[in-house]
């Protein structure tokens, strides 16, 4: 049993923070992307004690994608019944389902992305590099992030936005093959 | 438009944000496209396992063999966990789960060092002057060692047993890795990590997370990150002491805990000074004075019985 809760702990301790930054990319409400997450990790867990599971990732992710597509479906059900909701906020809700029900795990997680990523972070300079790797951190905030560098706030979006823009133009192949799929 | 789109993607873009972003998006397929691209870029960094490096090329045969002596004793030391060991297991398995788990302690004499190996294969290199405990047998649910002092740690990888180095103020966790911390009791703790990666943690409570090629140091209490911006201080290992564009102040309070002694610096001229260069530590406080002298006009008395070196 100590054995079973170590690992439970260690596998939030892995996921759970990326669990929540993948769902609040898109529900963007930080209570709703913490219990999509949650509730992810502790389906996962029941999984595993019944059986292998191959790639926590993909399952993680595939989860965390239904979820949050539920979350926003609901969402455009429950705003076309109330009528004062803006035009503009129902598209962009139709924009993050889209986006979403357009990715897929076994495209987006396979080894070939996730090598080219994992070089990118790797050949990124050395304070781009640094502050990417903390904002993956748990309750890091980009003002914590700031002044434990101690560089500003904008400096630290400026080497956010660098490292995505790095990584986006890299993978642009693969991601662009996606494209042609929906 | 790119720090606007960063934090749509990041979820935390205002409503206000959100329409100017949805609005681009919207005016141009392009647009749409680059957002696109940006958004699974996004996703992909977030699963991607920044923490995985791969293992650093094993350490460099060190110089150490020079102090025959010291192996010597780090072998008689093995041995004994291993007796230690071998022992547990002839008493059965349930004499071995209700055996205290025995500390054993290693001090590493002033201008020394000594190199270890654990029971699990983790590899431990201790600076002069410093104090290592550990269990001759590792527990079931983790690996607690103590340090006082500085030690290179070059740990044996194991997800269900977390590593973990515990100092006076801090304890850093440990996710296999090869790192260095260095925790002379009242001295400003410092962890630096090579490869892999490992959690600092004050007795407050504050964590910290180091990813490869960065390090943590106390200042004023509160811990900052930084750059490792030369691998030169850790390489005590191989018995140099090295000193970049350093104050002779903080030189010789190096010195001092290293060798354990105490120096007395009365000669103004010489306190004002930086240098950088590299010592043998084998070579001693004697031969670094004499060749701080070479340019330097000073004089040093040593006391025999207090070990305090004087200078004039």
């Amino acid at each position: 049993m100590e054995i079973l809760k170590q690992s439970f702990a260690q596998l939030f301790k892995n996921y759970h923070h990326r669990s929540v930054l993948f769902a609040k990319s898109f529900v963007r409400l930080d209570e709703v992307a913490e219990d999509i997450a949650s509730d992810a990790l502790c389906i996962l867990w029941e999984r595993m004690k019944k059986e292998e599971v191959l790639s926590v990732k993909s399952f993680l992710f595939r989860v965390i994608k239904n979820k949050s597509l539920d979350y926003l479906k609901h969402q455009k059900v429950t705003r076309k019944v109330i009528e004062s909701i803006e035009d503009w906020e129902s598209r962009d809700l139709q924009l993050r389902i889209d986006t979403l029900e357009s990715m897929h795990e076994d495209e987006m997680l396979t080894k070939e992305i996730t090598e080219i990523a994992h070089r990118t972070l790797q050949a990124l300079p050395e304070k781009t590099r640094q502050v990417f790797l903390m904002s993956r951190q748990e309750n890091l905030s980009g003002k914590e992030i700031a002044q434990q560098l101690d560089i500003s706030v904008k400096g630290v979006e400026y080497h956010m936005s660098k490292a995505l823009k790095v990584l986006s133009v890299n993978l642009k192949d693969y991601l662009s093959v996606f494209l042609f799929f929906f | 438009m790119e720090k606007l789109l960063l934090k749509y993607i990041g979820g935390h873009a205002s409503d206000e944000e959100r329409r100017k972003v949805l609005e681009w998006i919207e005016a141009d397929p392009t647009h749409k496209k680059e957002y696109e691209s940006l958004q699974k870029a996004y996703v992909v960094s977030v699963w991607e396992d920044i923490e995985e490096e791969k293992a650093s090329a094993a350490p460099r045969k060190n110089k150490m063999i020079r102090l025959s002596w010291l192996r010597a004793a780090a072998a008689i030391l093995l041995v004994s966990l291993l007796w230690n060991v071998r022992s547990l297991i002839w008493k059965g398995k349930s004499a071995l789960e209700e055996e205290k788990i025995g500390m054993q302690t290693v001090h590493v004499p002033a201008g020394q060092r000594v190199e270890l190996i654990l029971q699990d294969g983790t590899k431990v290199w201790l600076n002069a002057n410093s104090t290592f405990r550990f269990p001759s047998r590792f527990d079931a649910e983790k690996r607690e060692v103590y340090l006082n002092g500085e030690g290179r740690l070059n740990v044996v990888h194991n997800d269900h047993l977390p590593f973990i180095v515990k100092t006076e103020n801090y304890s850093v966790k440990v996710l296999g890795t090869d790192f260095n911390v260095k925790a002379y009791g009242i001295d400003n703790f410092e962890t630096a990590l090579m490869s892999g990666r490992v959690e600092v943690e004050s007795t407050k409570g504050k964590k910290f997370m180091l990813y490869p090629n960065q390090k943590v140091v106390e200042e004023h209490g509160n811990l900052k990150v930084y750059t490792i911006g030369s691998m030169d201080p850790y390489r005590w290992r191989e018995g140099l002491l090295c000193f970049e564009n350093e104050s002779v102040e903080s030189l010789f309070q190096k010195v001092e805990i290293y060798y354990q002694i105490k120096i007395t610096n009365k000669n103004k001229k010489l306190a004002s000074r930086r240098y950088t260069g590299k010592f043998w530590m084998d070579d001693g406080v004697e031969h670094m004075l004499r060749v701080l002298q070479l340019n330097n006009d000073f004089t040093y008395v040593r006391n025999f019985e207090t070990n305090e070196y004087v200078i004039h």
